[in-house]
């Protein structure tokens, strides 16, 4: 008790304090990194009629994370791409440099902006739903009895859920792309004379090869972190249902957390 | 003496709130075995058949599954996954998001290679069996507590599982839909190399079971010893 009761030195208590946050995420990022392994070691192991089997379930996580997701991400897009473009007209009219318009699109849109509103709808749409099913497949014991008949979990989980992600993630990431490119022409086109082979020519100087990786590291990564860190948030639950609301809370800030990380190193290593 | 399938070796256990389930416990089942374990709700029936099947892990000590330990959270038992392991706990376990016919099929498909259409086929002829082809479609939350149980029954049937984990599958069933389940354990045991542990006490689990193992104050006794 003395040591509560303000005899233990300040920096003392904020050591132990630190040191337990410290602990704490080196568990995390522990617990994460075992997960990701377990998942590459037994994808290795997959046999061909697996292949059939864990399509079927990628298949179903494209359909929820990517075609039903394409009005919200295309309106998303439609709107951001508009209102980008009209900041930026703004700032590129005082200078007289309207002629750099598709350049400055290209590379707010493609390279920041898109990856990062599409790696957010996701955890917002699939990332929190696969924490909360995940949490109750773990609460109602359907982990256990997957192990139990020899049905990795791992693999008949987690796998098509990362596969999923990835792909969701590269076709939205497209789809975002292209309607806030052009969503951004239809503002532009009303408010300057742009002609359309000269918007599209200016779009294909401004999109290079450093684009084109940097859409698919960012496709690769946020597409297998975001599942990986919503199922592992799911599956740390241990016994209550409460504890639900806060697995799907804890997975939506750790993957907006990695994402925008992620975001900062590849742009750093594709655009610097 | 045939050689034992499941070895407890020393083995700790706590449960809940700290309590110590097991301490130093030293068991094996042999092959073949049909073994019963009866006790009171709690005193760790439950928990035994999660260390055999490896979902729970001994703060000390080791198991053994047919010669080969136990790896803490990972998925590389050899016997486990080739799907020699029938799992029925007490509320059937199914998957949630598939149908009674797509659980069944589930472990055929995954762990035997079997393509969907065979798979389904067979699941279908199991389910008949146990007049459960109608519910085929239906999910687990459709079904009601002995329809679960029924399916997670015909899961392992279908496998041709060597070791049977079944955790009061009985406790809910009763006139013919209680005959059909007995009669088709009794099919899938006939194999003497087959393997019974089950946790529950009553008529039909003495008839399944003969050879009875108390559990009391974590120590596992034999009925004849006790």
């Amino acid at each position: 008790m003395s040591s509560l009761s303000g005899q233990t030195p300040f920096w003392r208590l904020a050591a132990t304090r630190s040191g337990r946050g410290v602990r704490q995420a080196l568990e995390f990022l522990g617990s994460v990194a075992f997960l990701a392994r377990e998942c590459l070691r037994q994808s290795f192991r997959l046999r061909p009629r697996q292949a059939g089997l864990l399509y079927q379930s990628v298949r179903n996580q494209v359909r929820f994370t990517a075609v039903e997701a394409v009005p919200l991400v295309a309106l998303i897009a439609l709107l951001v791409g508009g209102v980008t473009l009209l900041q930026v007209l703004s700032s590129l009219s005082k200078y007289r440099a309207e002629s750099y318009l598709s350049q400055l699109m290209a590379l707010i849109v493609v390279r920041e902006i898109g990856p990062l509103l599409v790696a957010i709808v996701i955890v917002g749409r699939s990332g929190t739903a696969i924490a909360a099913e995940m949490a109750t497949l773990k609460l109602d014991r359907e982990v256990d009895t997957l192990f139990v008949t020899g049905v990795d979990p791992m693999t008949y989980l987690l796998l098509p859920r990362i596969l999923g992600g990835i792909i969701s993630l590269f076709t939205l990431l497209v789809v975002f792309d292209v309607v806030a490119l052009f969503g951004g022409y239809a503002v532009a086109s009303s408010r300057l004379p742009l002609s359309l082979p000269l918007y599209l020519h200016a779009l294909e100087d401004a999109i290079g090869p450093a684009e084109l990786a940097g859409t698919l590291l960012k496709s690769l990564a946020f597409g297998s972190v975001i599942p990986l860190l919503c199922a592992h948030a799911g599956l740390r639950l241990q016994m209550s249902p409460t504890e639900i609301p806060q697995a799907v809370t804890r997975a939506a800030v750790a993957s907006m957390v990695a994402i925008f990380l992620l975001s900062t190193v590849i742009s750093v290593l594709c655009y610097a | 003496m045939p050689d034992p399938l499941v070895v407890f070796e020393s083995i700790l256990l706590h449960g809940g709130g700290g309590r110590v389930v097991f301490d130093e416990l030293d068991w094996s089942l042999p092959r073949g075995a049909r073994a019963r374990i009866v006790g009171n709700r709690g005193a760790g029936g439950s928990a035994i058949l999660r260390l055999v099947a490896g979902l729970a892990h001994p703060e000390k000590g080791r198991i053994l599954l047919a010669g080969v330990p136990h790896a803490p959270f990972q998925f590389d038992h050899p016997f486990i996954r080739r799907g020699a392991v029938a799992w029925i706990p007490e509320d059937g376990g199914l998957i949630a998001n598939l149908t009674l016919l797509e659980n069944v099929a589930l472990p055929m498909r995954f762990v035997l290679g079997a393509r969907r259409t065979d798979a389904e086929d067979r699941a279908l002829a199991m389910l008949d069996r146990l007049d459960l082809a109608s519910h085929a479609a239906l999910r687990p939350h459709a079904l009601d507590r002995t329809e679960r149980e029924l399916g997670a029954l015909a899961r392992s049937a279908v496998m041709g599982a060597e070791l049977w984990l079944l955790d009061r599958p009985f406790d809910d069933l009763e006139g013919p839909r209680l005959s059909c389940a007995m009669r088709l354990l009794d099919e899938a045991l006939a194999d003497s190399s087959r393997t019974l542990l089950v946790v529950g006490d009553g008529p039909a689990y003495r008839k399944l079971a003969p050879r009875t193992i108390r559990l009391e104050a974590g120590r596992l006794i034999e009925e004849n010893e006790a």
